[in-house]
Formats: structure tokens, C-alpha cells, sequence
């Protein structure tokens, strides 16, 4: 296939006609807040578009980022648009491996230099250059090599945006996340353990066609995805209010669907699309699979006490603390009487001796 | 760590064990401090008496209700309501099964709030008749201001993050989980001990008034 052809073009030839693409677009601006003047531009810019290059690097990862956007349950048209851009180098999907797929990674880089969006999967090991290398190369040279010529740099899934399950306590790798190290850069973060493959598409769909970076939350993610918290969009929502719970996985609330709070559900603290975009076209989601969230688009969602201890809860589980301090209590309680009684035994003395006297 | 890590963990832990030791040092200082023998004989059954006095101190004197019979009522409101708020909200309950591994039902939150609502309208009244009422303005000191806004804060927070208002709900629930960390610190420095003290002082002043053959 020509790498001049547009993405119209291909999308033509794989059958996909402009109402197709038109309604995708459609589909897109609505899920990222657009007006609805953007998706015709958008759907105009994007058949222009010329195959641009998307180099991926993937660090201390699960490949499970990459299993979302890609294990579609069919072809659609992100797909498609994913397929067209130039993925010019990504360990797991490319067929070249060793020598030659460093050499394609480089020759990308000189090719499109400044152009080229960067995509970064798993977190980056700092405590030792040797925890994780790529051809002899660490992960922090290669991504900061990389990272220079990149017009865009998105962090894909919680172990690139926020450092992840390999940033854990103790963080045996000294893992940090994409920003942390590239600290003068600015980082569009889509996390999510993994995160849903249509955000993924989305937030590219959105560079690519507009040119510029989606408007962004404190931690760097694409508000339109990761604006709401879960619990606020929740089919759920409505058993919180009434007070119904689920008070095990296999009870009576948990088959009639109430409410997953008192089984740990991190919903109303974690900020994602999944209550609205859902997963598999739209399918389902964990919680309406019956899990609680875990809270996997939050930073440090790990170490955040237990996946199935409610977010009312103290995060502290050892109690002893609280039985010394009563002991304590009771007993510098006991030894202030003693002192006041031993006090009033010496005045009283004292007061009868003068008495007698 | 976020505000809310802080505020679910070392705060919490901190305000609770700084509860316990103070309000178990004052408990048991009061229980155990010295009294005099009553050289008289007893004159009616103390020990009754102590326990009567318990559940009639809940309702004022009937000599008095023409007088204070308002005001008591809705201070007893505003306690019923903040005990109730207390117990049977549901996240709360979860919160005292984590801490004291024990459960019971709770109620919807379209009854919760509604009644957190009127308790902390009864407590701004509480406020502003404390500041307008001629004598109670000379008894009140910093302490009691400050007693009344540290039991306004988990309130108001409480509210705020249930109807997800004003800030994010997980800044909101750190904000409520760190008033009551600074209520728990400030119940045994305060006249806010009277939630632990209530109980053995009433019982205390209605063995004392028994013995003399006073009905208490």
C-alpha cells in the first residue's frame, strides 16, 4: 500500500464510505464534547490526512494496552484508522525484530523528525539501567532519544501515565511514570489498566485531525474521557441513593444489580469513560459485569488499600495502635488518681497535724 | 499521596488514637477520683436514682418547660439528628464495620440528608443564639465557638461530598474525613468530652441527689 495515499483513499479501499466515516466522526466529537460544526472538518482533515508515523515504545508493561486496542471484536473503522497510520515500530506488532527493528525505529525518526507521535506503554525503570532494556538500550535513554523529535507524546495505560503496578510499593525498579521522566515535556495521559481502546483511537483521532492536544485535566488526561468520575454516570447509581447494596458477590443485591459501594467499588473517586463509552462496542463495563471499579485510571490505584475495601474506610489495618493508646489512657488516668489521692492524704495529714497542734 | 490517602490513613489513625488516650485519661481520672464518705445515713436508693436520672435528664424538669422547653427540645432534635446521621448513613456504617467489625442496617439517603439538613439548621440556631442571647454570650469563650464550628465541619463536608458539590468528591470526602479527625482530637480537650461524659456524670449527680432522698 503507498504511504502517499490519503486515509480517504484507503478507507475506500477497504470499503468504508464517507457516511461511514462521517458518522464516526460523528460518534468521536460527540464523545469528546465537540460541536457539531467540528465533524465535518474533522472527517475532512482525516481523508487528507497523509499516513503519519507512530512510533511505540513499550517499557515495563503487560502488553494488555495494546491487547485493548487491538483485540477488537470486529474490524471498525478505528481500527482501520490505526491500521493507516504508520506504526512504524512497535516491538510486539511489528514483524521485524533485533537489528532491523531498531534501524526502522531509527530511519522513522529521521524521516519524520518533529512529526512523529510518540506512544509509550509501561512505566520506565531508573534504579538500574539494566532492569529493562530494549536491543542494549534502557528504557529512559531510548524514550528520551525518542521523545526528542516527537510533535506529540501520548502515555498510554496507568503504568506510562502514573508509573502503575511496576511503581507499586516498594517500587522494587524505581519505576516512574512517562512524565515524570521526560519532566519538560507535556504528556496527554490516557491511563487505565488498560485503558478502553475507543479512548485510545479517540484522543488520536483528535491530533491527527485537529492538530492540537485535547484540553486536558490536572493530571494531563483528555477531559472529554476522563472528565466525570464513574460513580456520577453510573446505571447503579440510583441503589446508592435508595441505600441497597450488594453485601457479597453472590447475594441477593448483587443479583438484582444494586450498588457495589460496600464491596469496595472505587467508582465515585476515579475519573474514566468506562460507565459511558463501556467496553467491547459498547458492551458492558466492570461493574455491570458485577465487579466494583478498581479505581485502574487513578494514580497509585495499588496502593490505595484494598481492591474490595470500601473508600468510607480508614486505610490502616493494624489496630494495635489504637488498643495501646487506650491502655495508655487508662493507665496515665490511673497514675494522675493516684498522684491526686497521695496529694489529698498528705493535706489532710498535714491539716490534722495543725488541728492537734 | 493524596489528601484523601492522608486523610483515610494517618489522619485518621492519629485523631483516633489521640481520642482514645485523652478521653480515656479524663474517664478514668473522673472515675476514679477521691470523694468523701457521706457520714449520713442514705435516705432513699442512690444507685436507682443514678440510673433514673440518666434517661429523666433527656427532658427538662417540668417546672422549667414554660422557660427552656423550646430550646431543649430542639437541642435534643439536633443530638437525635446528629446521632442518627452518624449511625445509620450508609458509608458510615461501612466505616464503623472497618474500624469496630460490626454492622447493622442503614437508612436511604433521601432520608440522611434531609435530616442532616434540619440538624445543621438546628445547630446555626444553636450558634446564633449563643452569640445573641445575653447571658450565654457572657459563659461562651473561644472553646465553645470553636466547639460548635468543629461539629458544623463534618457535617457540611459530610453533605457536600454526598451531593458531590462545590468541589470534587474525592476532595470533598478528604475535607469530611479530616473534620472528623479534628472533631475526635478536639472530644477530649473540650466540652465536647460530654459525648463520653454524659453517661457517668448524669449517673453520678442522680446517686449523689438519690442518697440525700432527693428525686432526681
Amino acid at each position: 500500500m503507498s504511504d502517499r495515499m490519503s486515509l480517504g483513499e484507503r478507507l475506500k479501499l477497504h470499503g468504508i464510505s464517507r457516511r461511514a466515516l462521517l458518522k464516526y466522526c460523528a460518534c468521536t466529537a460527540s464523545m469528546m464534547a465537540m460541536p457539531p460544526g467540528m465533524v465535518s472538518a474533522a472527517a475532512a482533515n482525516l481523508e487528507k490526512l497523509k499516513r503519519p508515523s507512530v512510533i511505540w515504545l513499550s517499557f515495563q508493561e503487560c502488553t494488555g494496552c495494546t491487547e485493548s486496542l487491538t483485540r477488537s471484536a470486529s474490524p471498525s473503522i478505528e481500527s482501520l484508522i490505526f491500521d493507516t497510520v504508520s506504526l512504524d515500530y512497535h516491538h510486539t506488532l511489528q514483524a521485524a525484530s533485533g537489528t532491523a527493528a531498531e534501524a526502522a525505529r531509527e530511519a522513522a525518526m529521521e524521516e519524520s523528525y518533529g512529526e512523529y507521535i510518540l506512544i509509550v506503554d509501561g512505566s520506565i525503570p531508573t534504579g538500574n539501567p539494566g532492569y529493562s532494556t530494549i536491543a542494549g538500550i534502557d528504557n529512559l535513554s531510548m524514550l528520551k532519544d525518542v521523545a526528542r523529535g516527537a510533535a506529540a507524546i501520548i502515555s498510554v495505560g496507568t503504568c506510562a501515565a502514573f508509573g502503575g503496578l511496576p511503581m507499586a510499593d516498594p517500587n522494587p525498579t524505581g519505576a516512574v511514570s512517562v512524565a515524570d521522566a521526560l519532566p519538560d515535556r507535556s504528556i496527554i495521559n490516557v491511563p487505565g489498566c488498560p485503558p478502553i481502546g475507543d479512548v485510545i483511537t479517540g484522543v488520536l483521532v483528535q491530533i491527527l485531525a485537529f492538530g492540537d492536544i485535547p484540553e486536558l485535566d490536572h493530571l494531563g488526561r483528555p477531559m472529554a474521557f476522563y472528565g466525570q468520575n464513574i460513580h456520577d454516570r453510573c446505571y447503579r447509581r440510583p441503589f446508592y441513593e435508595r441505600g441497597l447494596f450488594a453485601e457479597s458477590f453472590d447475594d441477593e443485591g448483587a443479583r438484582k444489580g444494586w450498588c457495589l459501594y460496600k464491596l469496595g467499588c472505587k467508582g465515585p473517586v476515579t475519573y474514566n469513560a468506562c460507565a459511558v463509552t463501556k467496553w467491547n462496542g459498547g458492551v458492558s463495563f466492570p461493574i455491570q459485569a458485577g465487579h466494583g471499579c478498581i479505581g485502574c485510571s487513578e494514580p497509585r490505584f495499588w496502593d490505595k488499600g484494598g481492591f474490595y475495601q470500601p473508600i468510607s474506610q480508614t486505610t490502616f489495618t493494624d489496630r494495635t495502635q489504637l488498643g495501646i493508646a487506650a491502655a495508655a489512657g487508662v493507665a496515665a488516668g490511673v497514675g494522675a488518681t493516684l498522684m491526686a489521692r497521695s496529694k489529698q492524704k498528705k493535706i489532710r495529714a498535714r491539716l490534722a497535724e495543725e488541728e492537734s497542734s | 499521596m493524596t489528601l484523601l490517602d492522608f486523610a483515610r490513613g494517618p489522619a485518621m489513625q492519629w485523631a483516633l488514637i489521640i481520642f482514645l488516650a485523652g478521653a480515656t485519661f479524663r474517664l478514668t481520672g473522673i472515675l476514679l477520683f477521691g470523694r468523701k464518705k457521706p457520714l449520713s445515713p442514705a435516705r432513699g436508693n442512690a444507685r436507682l436514682e443514678g440510673y433514673k436520672t440518666i434517661v429523666s435528664r433527656f427532658m427538662p424538669n417540668a417546672v422549667f418547660h414554660r422557660r427552656i422547653g423550646t430550646v431543649h427540645i430542639m437541642s435534643l432534635a439536633w443530638h437525635m439528628g446528629f446521632i442518627f446521621v452518624v449511625l445509620f448513613f450508609q458509608p458510615h456504617i461501612v466505616f464503623f464495620e472497618g474500624l469496630l467489625g460490626l454492622s447493622w442496617p442503614g437508612v436511604a439517603n433521601s432520608i440522611v440528608m434531609p435530616v442532616a439538613g434540619i440538624t445543621l439548621v438546628l445547630l446555626a440556631l444553636a450558634f446564633l443564639r449563643r452569640i445573641n442571647h445575653p447571658v450565654l454570650k457572657l459563659l461562651s469563650g473561644a472553646g465553645d465557638f470553636a466547639t460548635i464550628i468543629v461539629t458544623a465541619l463534618p457535617l457540611v463536608t459530610g453533605m457536600l461530598a454526598s451531593a458531590h458539590l462545590v468541589l470534587k468528591y474525592e476532595t470533598m470526602l478528604a475535607l469530611h474525613l479530616l473534620s472528623i479527625s479534628l472533631f475526635l482530637v478536639w472530644v477530649p480537650f473540650s466540652k465536647l468530652m460530654h459525648v463520653v461524659l454524659f453517661l457517668p456524670s448524669r449517673k453520678r449527680l442522680g446517686e449523689k441527689l438519690g442518697y440525700k432522698g432527693v428525686k432526681a
